[in-house]
């Protein structure tokens, strides 16, 4: 496989509208915060090289999605072939943590991926800097949900505080690592698979 | 135009000199140049030079040629497959229209100069003297002036710290200046604005005949189409626009009365949905709410709470009265230059430039703001008839876009399709963003502004050409009054069959419309960079062409791709017959 010369991560942000993908991104990749950001149309790339547990070297290609409802119907064009699915939240809005399940489904039924029961998810709760009244989603609920999901990992974050936001990724990279070299091995797999389905093939036509 | 092509054989001209230059547009450009036997002496500049330093004067004088060349050679072309004039005659214009003018000037130079100027010698010098006098400006194809600026401030603001070249370097009769390279810069560019605002004023005068026609009481808004395409003069940008649309009449006598009525209209629809009878969709207000203050987060117009609010009207009326489509991000960046085009009729001339700077409430009385929501909201709508299907549910007019341009792309530059395709380069990828915003965030307000009076020249059927009818949907002709149209005005309902059905064989044999001709014009922008982009990789490619470096392109460049648009559109009818 190619991508093993390169080690190319793909990473995809998901959730509902506004509650800081782009920002979140750019904390990230650039360590930047903007409140100037236009509404993501489609979905927006960034990348950053990325090194892990001191040796491994890998580019870490960012994917932030579009999040308005209307635009899922692209997803199948941006989901495939990601190695880990970022869901995010806003803590001040439920409806955004209410929807961060199907999200997750929506991912699932549209990235193909190969083992849809290990594939590595990450949720973040952004917006944490804003004052405690506007908060909404408390954090024992969303250790709940984080858990009811399958023990993904949770991190609460603010893009704008710049808080949590590179443990978070430094997470969501090793959840995409691991899950490159799992599907990388599949591949393997399936193809010692394939040569030894063909070998047992034979003999059945011939015996037509 | 009413004058349509004759000849009826197909001239292989374009296409080959198209094929030599294999999907370079400069080379495109200069192999058409070469082409030409041009009577003027003109300077000539290489293709590669064009591609390079993306020399303006070069730029432009490849697009005059090229329409030169389109008139002799594609309407040939182009007539022979049925097409519409609607796309020739602006390009027609700039060649004949001009073009008699334009010989004049080179060959006696300076006699003709003197005797051109002796017409119209004391307005210019009035203008230029007199910043605050009410001049119309212009920011328009024939005369190419960058961007909407008034006369005044140009001058002082702009004028002495732009080279001359990205000034004022689109008349094509300034270009030879072999003369005046002995001339000191000072008075080049002196010439340069002078001619400028002569070309100006000729245009000015010009929609302002089209606009208030002498006799009779219709606007002819086929001839509109045809000059507007060529960009529209600021002054005249808000009737203008709301013809082409189709939003007003083009019965001058009852355009008043209709205005009003759907401005009250629209007064009572604000009214209704803003009242406790109301039940508030609360997704789609949340949506619009948060998306507001992301609408041009850079231009201080929209951070006026007055403006946000009216904008959160416009879009939010819009999206209760579709709720088929309903609200979708994007429909929130196409709003804005109307909105913005409507404002700039309330301001003094001297100040039009500075729309996007003035909250409106400083000049605007509050009925004259619901006006002002009235007619972006009425034309918004009007827009998006014309692309309904991008915004439905599963976006199917985005989709086909998209595929379409793939497949154009495979035509026209099969280096880069193949390159992407070895690269995994999928054109959802990139070209979603451009087909849902009308590539509204690859460039500055001012050039959407710009390249949205070709757009809008392009919306409407007229009697030579349809809109593209990829559903009954987009195939809403405007309400217009062209003089071969049936009827005048069009109901929402009329299909494309119906519509053709009433036409002659030779008017509908080809569709056109401005969902089609956006592909093209996406064709023509990504091919622009074909050369840089055959030389990336996946990651470069898609980093590059989300931040391509055109919002700081300036109408010689606006104007060069919708020319290179619509020449390709021209070669490549038949690519496109099946996209109905």
């Amino acid at each position: 496989m190619s991508s093993r010369k390169k080690n190319i991560l793909k990473v995809i942000i998901l959730g509902d509208s506004g509650v800081g993908k782009t920002s979140l991104m750019h904390r990230y990749v650039s360590d930047k915060f903007s409140q100037q950001y236009k509404a993501t149309i489609g979905a927006d790339f960034l990348t950053k090289e990325v090194t892990m547990d001191g040796d491994k070297v890998a580019t870490m290609q960012v994917w932030d999605t579009a999040g308005q409802e209307r635009f899922q119907s692209l997803g199948v064009a941006f989901y495939r072939g990601a190695d880990c699915c970022v869901l995010v939240y806003d803590v001040t809005n439920a409806k955004s943590f209410e929807n961060i399940k199907s999200w997750r489904d929506e991912f699932l039924v549209h990235a193909n991926v190969s083992s849809p029961d290990t594939f590595p998810f990450v949720i973040l709760g952004n917006k944490l800097d804003v004052e405690e009244s506007k908060k909404v989603v408390s954090n024992r609920a969303a250790q709940d949900m984080a858990k009811s999901l399958g023990n993904v990992p949770l991190f609460l974050t603010s893009a704008k505080g710049s808080i949590n936001v590179d443990t978070a990724f430094e997470e969501i990279a090793r959840n995409a690592l691991q899950q490159s070299q799992a599907d990388a091995d599949a591949f393997e797999d399936d193809f010692n698979d394939a040569i030894n389905i063909q070998l047992d093939g034979e003999p059945s036509s011939c015996g037509c | 135009m009413g004058v349509r092509p004759t000849t009826t054989s197909t001239s292989p001209t374009p296409r080959e000199m198209y094929q030599k230059s294999n999907s370079s547009s400069p080379s495109l450009v200069g192999s058409i140049m070469r082409s030409l036997k041009s009577s003027h002496s003109i300077r000539r500049l290489s293709a590669g030079e064009d591609a390079e330093n993306g020399n303006h004067d070069s730029l432009q004088k490849s697009n005059y040629h090229r329409a030169r060349s389109l008139n002799s050679n594609g309407s040939a072309q182009s007539h022979g497959r049925g097409v519409s004039h609607i796309h020739l005659s602006p390009l027609r214009k700039s060649s004949s229209g001009n073009g008699s003018f334009h010989k004049d000037k080179h060959s006696s130079h300076s006699q003709k100069r003197d005797k051109y100027f002796a017409d119209l010698d004391e307005d210019w010098s009035a203008v230029i003297e007199d910043y605050n006098m009410p001049i119309p400006m212009i920011s328009n194809g024939g005369v190419e002036l960058r961007p909407p600026v008034t006369v005044g401030s140009r001058r002082s603001e702009t004028g002495e710290s732009r080279s001359p070249s990205a000034g004022y370097p689109n008349l094509p009769q300034l270009n030879k200046s072999r003369s005046s390279d002995l001339k000191s810069q000072y008075e080049q560019e002196n010439e340069r604005e002078v001619q400028a605002l002569n070309s100006l004023m000729h245009r000015v005068a010009k929609f302002d005949a089209i606009l208030n026609p002498t006799h009779g009481n219709q606007v002819n808004v086929s001839e509109l189409r045809r000059l507007s395409w060529n960009g529209v003069p600021m002054v005249h940008r808000p009737s203008v626009w709301r013809l082409l649309i189709g939003y007003a009449s083009a019965n001058i006598k009852r355009q008043s009365s209709l205005l009003q009525r759907k401005r009250q209209d629209y007064r009572d629809g604000v009214e209704l949905v803003f009242s406790k009878d109301h039940t508030r969709d609360l997704p789609t207000w949340h949506q619009i709410e948060i998306d507001i203050p992301r609408t041009n987060p850079f231009i201080p117009l929209y951070q006026f709470p007055l403006v946000q609010e009216s904008l959160q009207r416009i879009l939010y009326l819009w999206a209760i009265r579709h709720p088929a489509s309903g609200y979708v991000q994007g429909i929130n960046d196409l709003v804005t230059p109307f909105y913005q085009t409507f404002l700039t009729e309330y301001l003094p001339p001297a100040q039009k430039e500075d729309v996007d700077k003035i909250c409106p409430d400083t000049y605007l009385s509050r009925e004259q703001l619901l006006d002002v929501e009235a007619d972006s909201f009425w034309c918004l709508t009007k827009l998006l008839e014309q692309i309904t299907d991008n915004y439905i549910h599963g976006q199917p007019g985005i989709l086909k876009q998209v595929k379409n341009l793939g497949q154009l792309v495979k035509r026209i530059d099969s280096d880069l399709y193949d390159h992407f395709s070895q690269e995994n380069v999928e054109f959802i990828q990139f070209a979603f963003r451009w087909m849902n915003c009308l590539l509204m965030r690859e460039f500055s307000m001012s050039m959407v502004i710009r390249m949205w009076d070709t757009y809008l020249s392009e919306t409407s059927l007229d009697s030579t050409s349809s809109a593209a009818a990829e559903a009954p949907s987009s195939s809403l002709p405007p309400d217009s009054s062209l003089q071969n149209s049936p009827g005048g005005a069009f109901r929402e309902t009329v299909t494309s069959a119906k519509f053709q059905g009433k036409h002659n064989a030779a008017a509908t044999s080809r569709q056109t419309s401005l969902s089609e001709f956006h592909v093209f014009v996406c064709a023509a922008f990504l091919i622009k960079f074909s050369e840089q982009l055959i030389g990336m990789d996946f990651q470069e490619t898609i980093t590059f062409l989300q931040n391509p470096p055109t919002k700081t392109w300036t109408e010689s460049e606006i104007e060069l791709l919708l020319s290179e648009a619509y020449i390709w559109q021209s070669l490549y009818k038949d690519a496109t017959s099946h996209w109905r």
